[in-house]
């Protein structure tokens, strides 16, 4: 119960936070909207203190939506660099 | 005790039924008449081919044949077959379990696959598409057809194989029978277990790209409409992140069915257990890592383009520790040269000859030459043909006296595997010609240099598809007048051969013994 | 239970399991909607900064609130029902399924103000004000935010349906793997929303 309210305080406190540093950069609100999410992952969804298998399809589906994104940022980021094959 | 097949019955008993072996008939059903369909689409496409310029039918309906024929064949035969019906109704017996972990959602997966199916054929009746079974924008945007219901029909396509997916990973991790470790599985769980990673990850992604442009096409969304800003490159992205992984979903499981065969004809154990089992895991990630092999020449990054090409290569080798696996196993060991065993070596001569036409495009420079033209087609017909229908096709053969209590006639199945073989051959091995000649693929109209190839090719194609034929036949005749089968007629030490043929509702009279191995062949 | 399980016990951890697989293969739904926004955003980096600001940050900012809270009194809920508390369960319950139609309605007057502005998506977008590839920043502003407002309207639906089997009396505190189930739904929906927000909002 009091797990529930504390991370619920530190989730308000850290939406807050990105207002005020959103003019720092889009890095720095991802970098704490990822605290975010394992804060909810972890209490809210019980992961921290259940089944292993749990945490690891959770941990699997993040690398392969980061792999996905990665995919395609590495062509978009480097055609300027790279560019297409001209025959 | 009465068998699944008897008890209930009534045609209610059998399409309400959640015990996964009935599913997986009314699945087997279901996918055969997806085969057939696709099969048909083929044979007309084929047909046209015969002659180098315009006859036989118009462009428009050949375009919308070579999408109609791949949307079939993937989505609705080559995805499903095997795990859909082997899957389903070994799976559960060989963790020695009575059932999948969610025997409902497994019925709920057929009729969404039905779902889908009928939609897709309702869109194909109502003139869509013809696109191709890939979908490219801009011109999926901007095609006269009706896009959307197709691309609608593999979004739900796609739910069921999530579904099945989803199922399979829960009950291997949770069904195993009391004492049943995971290095105690039988292989084929292992390959089912690999496929299903990859069905429960990468569907989704291709389901937001079918969405997408069912939305271009008939919203005007204008995700990737250039006039916008917009990148059609993106949707390549997107369409072959999972539809690469997809044919690991669809050779994956033929490897499960090719470790089976082994051990049990040449009575010897896998030759390296963990080199089977830790292979599929390795071919479904590494799976994962290069799609971009299918956009060499679409506009992507060289620097993205060499990524993919350096990371195809890995995948291969995977691939290759099964295939020398497999060989091993049977080395000095003792071979029965069944009708499954004649596919096993079909599948072995094919799938490497096609693993290695597919290492040879995916090396970028080459790609350069061979994308587009029917090098690609041939290769991929020799992975999916050669390598999955066969394996599929040895499965219905080696499984058929447990799921059905009847033997086939071994001798119309040898003759037919050797007019696979043959028909197979005649039909493709031109195109890899024709293909590095120059000739590109879904193409209605070719130049006369190219005409005799091309006639071979529809011959084999003929030919392959009378035997096709003449395979569901007699398959059909030994349902009802085959010799009734034992338990275990080939001898073997899997899980499955361990329960009456066919077997009972709960699979088990009596709890799986676990103190022989499914690959001990070395003791008694 | 269902023969194939040795113990009700095993059948609910498998249920776990299946949801969590199940809430892994939903989140790659927006892997794909994200893999375009940062190659939009990386291609357009000026008329994406430049459409962001039309942003409602006030409206996307409350609605985050509003579902960082309502994870909050899902977990108070389900946290009632474990230790049996069935009046305050269901009272959990409705502030949660009020919170979620809080969202839901917020983003609708979202989408009705930028429509009005002509901030529609793909060739409905009428406005002039920006560089032509800002649509694509709408574009992919409607499809991430409706695909997630599909996902809470769906969590809504879960919600009100566990709020009735709660006033039937269908969970004990040994036996409520749906209600578990229900609310790591809910969860990922806060979780995407987590992410959404500072994407498409905080861009600046």
């Amino acid at each position: 119960m009091k797990r529930y309210l504390l991370s619920w305080i530190a989730l308000v406190v850290l939406a807050t936070l990105s207002l005020f540093v959103s003019t720092s950069g889009i890095a720095l609100s991802l970098a704490i909207a990822t605290v975010k999410a394992a804060i909810v992952a972890a209490f809210f969804m019980h992961l921290w203190g259940s089944r292993p298998v749990h945490r690891i399809v959770f941990v699997t589906a993040v690398c392969f939506i980061v792999l996905l994104i990665l995919g395609v940022v590495a062509d978009v980021g480097t055609r300027d660099i790279a560019g297409p094959y001209v025959p | 005790m009465i068998d699944y097949l008897r008890a209930p019955s009534g045609i209610r008993s059998w399409l309400g039924s959640i015990d996964h072996k009935r599913i997986a008939l009314m699945y087997l059903v279901a996918v055969t008449i997806a085969l057939v369909l696709g099969g048909a689409f083929a044979m007309l496409m084929r047909t046209k081919l015969l002659i180098s310029g315009p006859g036989i039918m118009q462009p428009l309906t050949y375009n919308r044949l070579f999408t109609w024929h791949g949307v079939t064949m993937v989505f609705m035969f080559m995805i499903p077959a095997i795990p859909a019906v082997f899957g389903n109704f070994m799976l559960p017996i060989m963790v020695g379990a009575k059932d999948l972990a969610f025997p409902r959602i497994n019925l709920a997966s057929f009729y969404v696959y039905c779902a889908g199916a009928a939609l897709a054929l309702w869109g194909m009746i109502h003139g869509g598409a013809d696109t191709g079974w890939t979908f490219y924008s801009p011109y999926s945007t901007a095609s006269p057809t009706d896009v959307a219901p197709i691309a609608i029909a593999i979004f739900i396509l796609g739910v069921s194989s999530i579904m099945t997916g989803l199922n399979f990973i829960a009950t291997t991790h949770m069904l195993r029978v009391k004492g049943m470790r995971w290095m105690d599985l039988p292989l084929f769980v292992w390959a089912i277990y690999a496929t299903s990673v990859i069905q429960v990850i990468a569907t989704p992604v291709l389901g937001l790209s079918v969405t997408l442009v069912a939305m271009d096409h008939a919203l005007h969304m204008g995700m990737f409409d250039p006039t916008l800003g917009g990148d059609p490159v993106l949707f390549q992205h997107l369409f072959w992140f999972y539809s690469h992984p997809a044919v690991y979903i669809m050779i994956l499981p033929a490897m499960g069915v090719i470790t089976e065969l082994a051990p049990t004809f040449a009575r010897k154990n896998v030759l390296s257990y963990k080199a089977i089992a830790f292979s599929s895991l390795g071919i479904a990630f590494v799976g994962f890592l290069t799609w971009g092999h299918h956009m060499f020449v679409a506009g992507i990054s060289q620097l993205d383009a060499a990524i993919f090409g350096v990371m195809s290569m890995f995948v291969a080798i995977f691939s290759a520790i099964k295939v020398f696996t497999w060989l091993g196993t049977l080395y000095k060991g003792s071979i029965a040269l069944t009708a499954p065993m004649l596919y096993f070596f079909t599948f072995i001569y094919l799938f490497a000859f096609g693993g290695m036409t597919g290492i040879a495009v995916a090396t970028t420079s080459l790609d350069v030459h061979w994308h587009d033209t029917y090098f690609v087609i041939a290769h991929f017909h020799f992975i999916m043909i050669g390598g999955t229908l066969t394996a599929f096709l040895a499965a219905i053969h080696y499984w058929f006296p447990k799921m059905f209590g009847r033997m086939y006639p071994e001798k119309w199945a040898v003759l037919s595997a050797v007019g696979v073989f043959v028909g197979f051959n005649l039909t493709f091995v031109p195109q890899f010609l024709l293909g590095n000649a120059g000739m590109p693929r879904r193409y209605y109209s070719y130049p006369d240099r190219y005409h005799v190839l091309n006639v071979c090719s529809t011959l084999g194609a003929y030919l392959l598809g009378s035997v096709m034929v003449f395979t569901l036949a007699y398959l059909i005749v030994a349902l009802f007048k085959g010799k009734r089968a034992t338990a275990n007629p080939w001898g073997s030490r899997g899980f499955e051969w361990r329960v009456p043929s066919p077997p009972p509702t709960e699979n088990f009279e009596a709890p799986l013994d676990l103190r022989l191995g499914c690959y001990e062949y070395d003791r008694e | 239970m269902s023969s194939q399980y040795e113990s009700i016990a095993r059948q609910h951890a498998t249920a776990r399991v299946g949801m969590w697989l199940f809430l892994g293969s939903e989140s790659m739904l927006f892997a794909g909607l994200l893999a375009l926004f940062a190659a939009y955003r990386i291609s357009y980096p000026v008329a994406f900064y430049e459409a962001a600001k039309h942003a409602n940050l006030v409206l996307g900012t409350i609605n985050t609130y509003v579902l960082l809270t309502s994870s909050l009194t899902v977990a108070l809920a389900l946290h009632a029902t474990e230790l049996g508390k069935r009046r305050a369960s269901v009272a959990w319950l409705l502030v949660s399924i009020a919170l979620g139609a809080t969202f839901d309605v917020l983003k609708i007057v979202e989408y009705a103000q930028h429509v009005g502005e002509g901030f529609s998506f793909g060739h409905y977008y009428t406005s002039t004000l920006l560089p032509t590839p800002a649509v694509l920043y709408f574009t992919l502003y409607y499809a991430l935010t409706g695909l997630h407002a599909l996902h809470v309207t769906a969590g809504i639906v879960v919600l009100i349906w566990l709020a009735l089997k709660v006033r039937r009396g269908d969970f004990t505190p040994a036996s409520h793997v749906a209600f578990e189930n229900g609310a790591l739904y809910w969860h990922l929906v806060d979780l995407v929303w987590i992410f959404l927000w500072p994407l498409l909002y905080l861009l600046r």
